[in-house]
């Protein structure tokens, strides 16, 4: 187990490296001017812009610049936004908890509405409450959070004023925007369920479990759903790091902070520091959640753990 | 001076602001058969009778993108003046007629020179940690200023040559290097709103921004990025700027500008009471609002340069002056700009928005669409049809490289194609090229472009100064506003800017207008407003840059 987790460390450590190397080349050969883009629209002397640069460090070469940010990096200092001049680490500390709690809140009705609803479509297969859950669940991966969000505030916000539309303090802030984010998600689960459910359907040892005798219900909750689980864990973890990234546009919706707009806000002004900051900390954060991921695996199968073990 | 707001006029001669208040004869039609069965004939105040101020309460004004700092002395953004106003006071205010009066300075002589003011100050002021101000106050907020540690980014250039600053008893004396006409209107900005001294200097210009002491009436709460600012009232303010509407602390007792990007929620937050006013109302939406009972809808041009087209003028076809002339001319650009924003915005008549001091609406007559005329100096200047509709001279077509910035600020990009509609027919081929902040800086620094856009906010006609002044001019690496490339009004832009006589300099900037205009170095299009809504919320005034001051501003209901 500890095997495990110490080599899937190891694969993460090159992984977030070419991140930040990448990230760093693309920001600075793509055209642009952080000292224009911070003064923009204020009438600044050429000499104020010029002590801007300096004080960015942006008359620095490209390896110096890089090699400051990845040592800087290591010591937990991901450097000052040239808009707000807060270090970024702050902003994050100050911004990353919505968005987590946004994220963890989509993966749960992900999660929720994809099981329930795969195992009803499974159950009822090619009946009326599955064709309907299918296409359900079409439609649902099909529209952009955003508008799903829109549609939610003027259905549950505006005409029926139950949820407050925008803020990101307390519980009832988080249903609209988790539904708006996490409905999307939920298609992709209730089809993955139904699928899995339906291939361990046909099974022997579903025959051999209703020779002994159980029930369908003992059946399919007890044995069926159980081992449908397990890809499903996989594609609720995965799709938690998509979800982090995803909540960039439900938070603009609904004017909920965190690090998703702040990481619009730093792309709009070439808040170099800030988008660097933010995505690292993304990737950093999607790695992890790997990790737990195929730790996680082994806990729900343990023949997983055992073939990791031997090998 | 009249205790009433002041005018934003689109003609100055005339002035104007359109604030449409709406009676809820809807509600009243409908619950007026009610009051007769119950007897009662006393009307209750409605929307465009307020009725008395009622101090109390907490406000909620929703703006559109968020805030970089708070911080008068180092940050540069619109969206933070609007807070900034309402915790910071200036040494003087303008009037109605852009005029420099007292506010925190009594009075001010200035010396035969032009060079040294020496500011009286108010001796009963207090900032929000009881720190007394005095002319030591100002001095200090001068000197913060230009200190290289503050990185101020705008205020830096609003105090333009100074100098030194020395404090004795009552009066600040200010030194400035040379003469520089602008200095008292903008001392009247929110970006040189006075601070503490002992609150900016207990902290790092990092640790102020975000958590601001001014003597404003409005003191600060809590900022929580991304998210939104709070500000409580001040109980000991008493000393509101000559043009406030009541003396003596707000009315609000708590003020929060909330941050919601997205235009349709907060219109949604508007009407179902979460916010009691909303900024950067979308022009799509204006015609609902307007005629919508509950809600006060205001325009507020905003003063500088409006939106305008700026000609390439040192390399391309437009570099002759002749060719610019015909391509602007065959741009209609009232009827553009009525079809873009429903009459929301106004159409540009000069190089200089009409709230701004020394604005000439007749500079751009010049100008005027005039498809046949365009045609004429193209075929003169020796650009000749050619078979596929596109002028062509020596085997060249006519062709304008048009840049623009990306996001689709204000509907710039629509204002591109109507240009290129409109010089199609003239036979004037335009290519645009759209680009994010970046992309577009790096075209404007490698002069990849024959048309570029702009539009600056500033009090003070100086403004021309930062978009035809040859220190302006971009170059590799740098950015600058003279995209039109200006070399030759030097001399004039300098000595408006030195001329502290108001008439003598109004006429200099008049002139100006007309010669920009005449050389057709740029073409203005519209005047950029703030378009506001308010529900439940009265008396928000606008200041001369168009910033809202919630100092006499109270609940409705």
């Amino acid at each position: 187990m500890l095997s495990l987790i110490v080599r899937r460390v190891l694969i993460g450590v090159p992984t977030i490296l070419g991140v930040t190397v990448l990230l760093f080349l693309a920001l600075r050969v793509l055209p642009g001017d952080p000292v224009s883009a911070v003064t923009a629209g204020a009438p600044t002397t050429p000499e104020a812009q010029e002590a801007l640069r300096l004080q960015f460090g942006l008359d620095q070469p490209l390896w110096l610049q890089y090699l400051k940010f990845v040592g800087d990096a290591l010591t937990l200092d991901l450097g000052t936004s040239y808009a707000s001049r807060q270090p970024v680490l702050t902003m994050i500390g100050q911004q990353i908890g919505p968005t987590l709690q946004l994220a963890v809140a989509a993966a749960a009705v992900s999660a929720v509405a994809g099981i329930l609803l795969g195992t009803v479509a499974a159950v009822w297969r090619n009946r009326w409450p599955d064709a309907l859950i299918r296409t359900l669940s079409l439609v649902g991966t099909a529209m952009p959070s955003f508008w799903v969000g829109l549609i939610l505030l003027m259905l549950f916000s505006f005409t029926l004023p139950l949820f407050p539309a925008t803020g990101s303090g307390g519980v009832r802030a988080l249903v609209l925007p988790a539904l708006a984010l996490g409905l999307s998600a939920a298609g992709t689960v209730t089809r993955l369920v139904r699928n899995s459910m339906l291939e361990l359907m046909g099974e022997t040892f579903v025959d051999a479990l209703y020779a002994k005798g159980l029930t369908r219900g003992q059946v399919v909750v007890g044995h069926v759903l159980r081992n449908a689980i397990i890809p499903t864990v996989t594609i609720v973890g995965l799709q938690l790091g998509a979800l982090i990234a995803g909540a960039v546009v439900v938070e603009t919706v609904f004017a909920r902070r965190g690090i998703g707009q702040m990481l619009v806000q730093g792309v709009s002004t070439s808040d170099f520091p800030v988008i660097q900051g933010v995505v690292l900390v993304i990737a950093v954060l999607y790695v992890l959640i790997n990790i737990v991921v195929d730790v996680s695996y082994s806990v729900i199968d343990p023949r997983i753990r055992v073939a990791v073990g031997k090998g | 001076m009249t205790p009433t707001q002041p005018p934003r006029p689109h003609d100055p001669s005339t002035g104007r602001r359109r604030t449409r208040r709406a009676v809820r004869g809807l509600l009243t039609l409908l619950t007026a058969p009610l009051l007769l069965l119950s007897g009662c004939t006393s009307p209750g105040p409605t929307a465009a009778e307020p009725g008395p101020p009622r101090p109390g309460g907490s406000a909620t004004l929703a703006v559109d993108s968020p805030f970089l700092g708070f911080d008068p002395n180092t940050t540069a953004a619109a969206q933070d003046a609007r807070a900034m106003r309402q915790m910071f006071d200036s040494l003087v205010t303008l009037d109605e007629d852009r005029q420099p009066q007292p506010w925190l300075a009594t009075s001010w002589e200035i010396s035969e020179d032009d060079t040294v003011y020496s500011f009286t100050v108010r001796d009963d002021v207090t900032f929000h940690d009881g720190t007394p101000f005095d002319a030591e106050a100002v001095c200090y907020n001068l000197d913060r200023i230009v200190d290289p540690d503050s990185a101020s980014i705008y205020a830096i250039g609003l105090v333009g040559p100074y100098e030194s600053c020395s404090a004795s008893g009552d009066v600040a004396r200010v030194v400035l290097s040379a003469p520089y006409a602008p200095f008292l209107t903008n001392l009247s900005s929110p970006f040189l709103g006075m601070v503490s001294p002992t609150a900016a200097g207990a902290v790092t210009p990092q640790e102020f921004t975000v958590a601001p002491v001014g003597s404003g009436p409005f003191r600060f709460v809590s900022y929580v990025p991304a998210d939104r600012i709070v500000m409580e009232r001040n109980p000991d303010y008493d000393w509101a700027p000559p043009g406030a509407q009541h003396q003596g602390p707000a009315y609000l007792e708590q003020l929060t500008f909330q941050i919601i990007p997205d235009a349709t929620v907060r219109v949604g937050s508007l009407r179902n009471g979460d916010v009691q006013m909303i900024g950067a109302v979308p022009p799509t939406q204006t015609q609902v609002l307007s005629r919508d009972e509950s809600v006060t809808y205001t325009e507020t041009q905003q003063s500088g340069a409006p939106y305008q087209l700026l000609a390439n003028t040192e390399s391309g076809p437009l570099a002759e002056e002749a060719v610019r002339r015909a391509v602007f001319k065959a741009v209609d650009v009232p009827s553009i700009v009525k079809a873009l924003y429903f009459g929301a915005y106004q159409h540009a008549t000069s190089p200089l928005a009409p709230t701004t001091a020394g604005s000439d609406p007749t500079a751009a007559d010049t100008l005027a669409y005039d498809p046949v005329e365009a045609a004429r100096l193209l075929d003169a200047a020796g650009w000749t049809p050619g078979e596929d509709g596109v002028r062509r001279r020596d085997g060249q077509p006519l062709t304008i490289r048009y840049i623009e910035g990306s996001p689709n600020r204000e509907n710039r990009q629509d204002i591109a194609e109507f240009v290129r509609a409109g010089l199609r027919e003239v036979g004037v081929e335009v290519d645009i090229r759209l680009e994010q902040t970046a992309g577009l800086q790096a075209a404007q620094q490698q002069q990849a472009y024959d048309i570029a856009g702009l539009s600056l906010v500033s009090a003070d006609p100086n403004v021309m100064y930062s978009i035809y002044h040859s220190s302006f001019l971009p170059a590799e690496g740098r950015s600058g506003y003279n995209m039109a490339r200006v070399t030759d009004l030097d001399d004039e832009l300098l000595a408006a800017q030195q001329e502290l006589d108001t008439d003598t300099r109004m006429r200099l900037y008049s002139e100006l207008q007309h010669t920009v205009m005449e050389r057709a170095y740029s073409l203005p299009i519209y005047v950029p407003t703030y378009l506001s809504a308010a529900s439940g919320l009265a008396g928000v005034r606008f200041d001369g840059e168009g910033y809202p001051i919630f100092y006499d501003s109270y609940l409705t209901r």
